[in-house]
């Protein structure tokens, strides 16, 4: 299963068939069908715009912007909060991950809050991370910082 | 690039019940009108017809010329030359007076709309 997180929105795609509802009844995680993807049915609602002052999902935006919603997140400085299921402005987050290296990839049990800080300072709010059955933890390839 | 229905009036658009002050204005933006607000990135902009505004000028336009033209109908053949010593003058009728102020009140009304358009 690949999940891609796009500035706090989530993309996620089966590797092999009927994994994202395995997924979803072992860790008891809602995934929905969304265009080609699977993600949280929250962010389903997710616009292709935003207005400022005006309601984007939970938050008044911040900018005008039109794009992908991925990007109206990042124009916005929102991300999704994993653990609220709503939007939160990314500078709100004050959590600081350390990334395990293994490999060609960095490793963790769980999936990494968008907008977490590392030791450097450096926010991540992009990543690909990969889920391994076998250990039950997440690869990840790519990351990215605001 | 995102098109939604919009308004403006005096230079403040409206689009989602929320007004959108990042918006650039195509036209002049005064009188309110209905329109599109187009969204491309960070770039906002209002657009709206002004096939009102052109109808409502040429209407004023043609009522400008009709009224010349009474004006100058009113002025009979037999218009009284009076020679004086400081120069020529002219007696007009008495509905010259009222045809000129009529006249006079619809080139103010052209020159109102010209700051008024959408």
């Amino acid at each position: 299963m690949k999940i891609n997180c796009r500035h706090g929105y989530f993309i996620v795609h089966e590797t092999e068939p009927g994994e994202v509802g395995r997924f979803s009844s072992v860790y008891d995680v809602e995934l929905a069908a969304f265009q080609d993807f699977y993600t949280f049915p929250f962010l389903i609602d997710a616009g292709n715009y935003s207005l400022e002052s005006n309601q984007y999902l939970n938050l008044a935006a911040v900018e005008t912007y039109e794009g992908d919603p991925w990007e109206v997140l990042r124009a916005n400085g929102f991300v999704y909060d994993l653990g609220l299921d709503l939007l939160i402005p990314v500078t709100s987050i004050t959590a600081v991950i350390t990334l395990q290296e293994s490999d060609f990839y960095y490793v963790s049990s769980g999936l990494i809050q968008p907008g977490s800080l590392l030791k450097s300072g450096q926010r991540l709010v992009d990543y690909t991370a990969w889920f391994d059955w076998k250990s039950s933890t997440f690869r990840y390839t790519e990351i990215g910082f605001l | 690039m995102k098109m939604i229905e919009a308004s403006c009036e005096n230079g403040i658009v409206q689009a989602d019940d929320v007004p959108v002050s990042a918006a650039e204005i195509l036209s002049q933006g005064t009188k309110a009108s209905e329109g599109m607000l187009f969204l491309d990135d960070d770039q906002a902009t209002y657009l709206t017809s002004n096939a009102e505004d052109i109808k409502d000028i040429v209407e004023k336009l043609s009522d400008i010329l009709d009224k010349v033209s009474s004006l100058v109908a009113s002025i009979p053949n037999d218009t009284i030359f009076i020679p004086g010593t400081g120069g020529a003058s002219l007696v007009f009728p008495p509905t010259f007076a009222a045809n000129k102020a009529s006249l006079d009140s619809a080139i103010d009304e052209l020159n109102e709309m010209k700051d008024m358009l959408k």
